[in-house]
């Protein structure tokens, strides 16, 4: 078996970093930030209608696979996604492409992967992961995987990569396995961080939508001042969710708000337009902002501090604020060019 | 958030790893820093499996009592809610539902019951030893 060299570089987030791991290997090497930026993946939507364990759905970024598919886009990279009906024939094909030194990402679920610290354990099926090697050992053998979110390589039995992989129910990977297949050679990435930028603020500033976008943070804002003080175990579920969605699950810290201000203060440097700059400077206010939220609220969960609805509101309020003038001047900003 | 206020709390739930986090240099760059943990992540991420333990407990009571079957105990005891479970299952929600009263549970199909137990990792014969006795 050849050893595959792979270059594992630790990401916030797992989309972004299993993809930029992938296309780094294949020879384009773009920052975390930048790949975050450019497939504009920035958001706030708040889905009632969709519940995860009774709570509804409520996220920092956009829809998984979304990055993938908006990055290669404007890029003009071309990734070939395969998906499998059984599971023996996908891991088959998995081994195959190892087998040939070709890493590929995968879609699995990180309550079956072997090395989550249990704590971390959750039914979540659009976990993105590398795996680039696989050696026979004992048993059916083992994997080797960047997972981007690891500080370090890891490994998982063979066993439970299949069930991370073919795992059912909502947003079930059935095997997913993906790979670019043609990288340009020279990518234009000026004219996709243009396009990126305003594409994501009309989203978050004019989406026909009113739970997505600034307007989506207002609706939560005014629901948590309308939060009835009898269902305050209810209500605190709801806010740890929230804060859950936004520190947790891979996000650079402040609901992603610090990766796109990385992103900020790359596009400025590639665009050579210091005005960019101060915006970034911004986003990472707002990114401070909603970390005071996170806190506060686990403040409340933990009971350190009384519970008070009113102010976390007002907080969310003055985040939406803060957010649309940053995308409106970053909106204005990009449009000039 | 500036590189010398990334939270280096050590939390357990983080299980010794480090995450990364995005934060500004003292020159005004951005960075990636490894993170030990933040206690109020820690906190609302405590809440969720504390509310999934409690929910857990309630149902094996219940168990014991002869009020519910296992599924129910499990369902919760791995994390799962009626939506996960019932899709992982491959069956509507209601039928889930039906399996968690005890007398249903029993006349379940051997294959049935190995299906659910696959899908939360036990044995077959855990579910009869739930129902007995103290663990």
């Amino acid at each position: 078996m050849t050893q595959t060299n792979f270059e594992h570089r630790q990401t916030a987030h797992c989309e972004t970093g299993s993809l930029t791991n992938l296309l780094r290997f294949h020879g384009l090497d773009i920052s975390e930030a930048m790949a975050f930026g450019i497939s504009e993946a920035i958001t706030f939507a708040y889905i009632p209608f969709v519940k995860i364990g009774g709570l509804p759905l409520i996220a920092y970024r956009r829809p998984p696979g979304g990055i993938i598919k908006s990055l290669s886009s404007r890029l003009g990279i071309v990734i070939k996604y395969e998906r499998f009906r059984s599971s023996e024939k996908g891991m088959k094909a998995l081994i195959n492409h190892l087998g040939r030194g070709q890493p590929v990402g995968l879609q699995t679920s990180v309550y079956w992967l072997p090395y989550f610290p249990a704590e971390m354990r959750f039914h979540f099926n659009a976990h993105n992961l590398v795996a680039y090697d696989y050696s026979i050992g004992e048993g059916s053998g083992e994997f080797s995987i960047s997972d981007p979110t690891f500080e370090t390589t890891v490994k998982a039995d063979y066993e439970s990569l299949e069930k991370a992989r073919f795992v059912k129910g909502i947003m079930a990977p059935k095997g997913l396995m993906y790979y670019p297949t043609s990288i340009p050679d020279d990518v234009n990435l000026k004219a996709a961080i243009v396009a990126a930028i305003s594409a994501n603020c009309r989203t978050m500033l004019k989406s026909p939508f009113w739970l997505v976008g600034v307007r989506g943070i207002q609706h939560v804002s005014r629901k948590i001042a309308k939060f009835d003080a009898r269902n305050e175990r209810k209500n605190l579920l709801f806010l740890g969710h929230m804060v859950r969605m936004q520190e947790e699950i891979g996000t650079g810290g402040g609901g992603f708000r610090f990766l796109y201000a990385a992103f900020i203060q790359e596009a400025a440097q590639i665009l050579s337009i210091d005005a960019l700059e101060p915006i970034s400077k911004e986003f990472t206010a707002i990114g401070d902002r909603w970390r005071m939220f996170a806190l506060n609220t686990a403040k409340m969960v933990k009971g350190r501090k009384a519970v008070n609805y009113q102010l976390l509101s007002n907080e969310l309020a003055e985040i939406a604020e803060l957010e649309k003038v940053a995308y409106s001047e970053l909106y204005s900003l990009i449009t000039k060019i | 958030m500036r590189t010398s206020d990334v939270p280096q709390d050590d939390t357990v739930t983080l299980g010794g790893w480090r995450k990364a986090l995005y934060s500004v240099d003292s020159r005004g760059s951005y960075q990636v820093t490894a993170s030990t943990g933040w206690e109020a992540e820690e906190a609302v991420l405590v809440q969720a499996l504390d509310e999934h333990a409690r929910l857990a407990a309630d149902a094996l009571d219940r168990v014991r009592c002869g009020l519910c079957s296992p599924i129910e105990y499990y369902m919760h005891h791995c994390r799962m809610d009626l939506a996960v479970l019932a899709s992982y299952m491959g069956i509507a929600r209601w039928r889930v539902k039906r399996h968690f009263k005890a007398s249903i549970f029993l006349s379940l199909s051997a294959d049935m019951k190995t299906k659910y137990s696959d899908i939360f990792d036990i044995d077959v014969a855990e579910f009869r030893s739930i129902i007995d006795g103290p663990l």
